[in-house]
C-alpha cells in the first residue's frame, strides 16, 4: 500500500463488499469460486444452524465474462485461470482488488499442464507449471517450472518424480 | 490444495512397466500418500502418510479448512457390502509432516448409494454444523444437474441434496461433440478469503 488514497479506496471496497458478501447472521456463509459453462462464478453458500438448505447464490463474474476458463486454483486471496484452448497465456486475479494480470510462458503451455499457486514465506506469489505424462504421438512429455511474480519470469526445476500425481 | 502457501497433492507410486505389460502388475494395492510442493524451498517434500489406504478408482479428494487446515475425503467403490465416506482434518501439517483425526464417517449407500466422481468432486466441510457439503453430478437424473449433497453424522446421519444448475452442452451416451460429464463438474474453491496482494 502506497498512500492513503488507495487505503481509503481499499477500505470502501472492503465495506461494500462485506455487506454483500461477508455478513455473517445466523446462516453460516461459504464463499468460494467456481466454473459454470467455462465461465467463473462467484458461489455463496449458506449453511443454517437447522440446515435447512437453501439454494446457494451463483453469479458471474462480469470482469472475466468475455473468457472461457477450463479450471481454476486457489491460494491466498488470488485466483489462476487456466484458459480453454489457449496455451499461450494464463490469468491471475484477485477478485477483491479486481486485478488481473496475463502471464506468458516461456514457450507455450501444454494442454496437459497441471498447475498450482502459492507463495513463499516471504509471501512472493509464485506458479508451479508441470507436465508429466506419456502421449502416444509426443512419447513423454516432461518439464516442471516454476513461475515468480517479483521477476516475471519461469525457470526450470530439477525434479525427478517416482510418484504420479 | 492451497495451504499457507504451499500446495499439496494425493499421489501414488509410480509404476515403471519394464518389460512387463501393465496387465501383469497388480496397481490395487499402489501406495497412496500427499505430497507438498514447498513454494519457500521450491521443491517437493517428502512423501506423507494419509489416514487411509485407498484402492484403484475410489474417490480420494482435498479441500482446506480456514486455510490452516486440510481435509481429506475418500469414498470406497460400491461393490462392497456398504460405501463408506471417510473425511479426515489434519490436526497438524507442514510440508514434511502431519497428523489427522477423523471428521465424519457415514455409510453412503442408504443416502445416493452411488460413488461421488473419483476425478473431479470437491467438498467442503462446516466444523461447527459438523456438516460436508459435496458438489458432484445428480446421476439419477442422468447427470443433468450440479448438486450440492450435504452430509453429517448427527440426527442419526443427516443428508440432504440442493440442485446448483443445469449441466450446459449435456453429454447424451451415444452422442458427439459434447463435453463429457467429469468436465461439467464444478470444481469449487470454498474457502476464499480476501487479500490484499498487488499482482499488477
Amino acid at each position: 500500500m502506497t498512500c492513503l488514497k488507495t487505503v481509503r479506496s481499499v477500505c470502501k471496497k472492503w465495506n461494500a463488499l462485506s455487506k454483500k458478501w461477508f455478513f455473517f447472521g445466523k446462516a453460516k456463509q461459504f464463499l468460494g469460486f467456481m466454473m459454470m459453462d467455462s465461465r467463473v462464478c462467484s458461489l455463496r453458500f449458506d449453511l443454517r444452524k437447522d440446515l435447512v438448505v437453501e439454494p446457494p447464490s451463483i453469479k458471474q463474474v462480469s470482469i472475466l465474462d468475455q473468457i472461457e476458463v477450463s479450471k481454476i486454483f486457489h491460494s491466498d486471496g488470488l485466483l489462476l485461470c487456466i484458459i480453454k484452448n489457449d496455451t499461450t497465456r494464463l490469468l491471475v486475479w484477485n477478485p477483491y482488488l479486481e486485478q488481473t494480470r496475463w502471464i506468458q510462458p516461456r514457450h507455450n503451455f501444454h494442454i496437459l499442464d497441471c498447475y498450482a499457486i502459492g507463495h513463499d514465506k516471504n509471501r512472493k506469489h509464485k506458479i508451479l507449471r508441470f507436465v508429466d505424462d506419456f502421449l502416444p504421438v509426443e512419447n513423454v512429455v516432461f518439464g516442471y517450472e516454476i513461475y515468480d511474480f517479483s521477476l516475471d519470469s519461469w525457470r526450470v526445476l530439477d525434479v525427478t518424480p517416482d510418484w504420479d500425481i | 490444495m492451497s495451504l499457507r502457501g504451499n500446495t499439496y497433492f494425493f499421489a501414488k507410486e509410480r509404476y515403471i512397466f519394464e518389460g512387463k505389460g501393465p496387465e501383469e502388475i497388480d496397481i490395487t494395492e499402489t501406495e497412496d500418500f500427499l505430497l507438498c510442493f514447498d513454494f519457500t524451498a521450491e521443491r517437493f517434500g517428502p512423501r506423507l502418510p494419509l489416514p487411509f489406504h485407498s484402492y484403484y478408482a475410489e474417490t480420494v479428494t482435498l479441500s482446506c479448512v480456514k486455510e490452516d487446515q486440510l481435509s481429506v475425503l475418500c469414498q470406497r467403490q460400491p461393490s462392497e457390502p456398504s460405501e463408506i465416506l471417510e473425511i479426515w482434518v489434519s490436526t497438524n501439517i507442514q510440508p514434511n509432516a502431519v497428523s489427522w483425526s477423523i471428521f465424519l464417517k457415514v455409510d453412503m449407500r442408504p443416502l445416493t448409494g452411488f460413488q461421488f466422481n473419483d476425478m473431479a468432486g470437491s467438498f467442503f466441510i462446516d466444523q461447527e454444523n459438523k456438516v460436508a457439503v459435496v458438489f458432484d453430478l445428480d446421476p439419477s437424473q442422468i447427470c443433468r444437474y450440479q448438486t450440492a449433497y450435504i452430509i453429517g453424522q448427527e440426527y442419526g446421519g443427516y443428508f440432504n441434496s440442493v440442485n446448483i444448475g443445469e449441466v450446459p452442452n449435456l453429454w447424451i451416451p451415444g452422442s458427439v461433440g459434447y463435453a463429457d460429464t467429469t468436465s461439467c463438474i464444478p470444481p469449487v474453491c470454498s474457502s476464499y478469503v480476501p487479500s490484499l496482494v498487488q499482482i499488477g
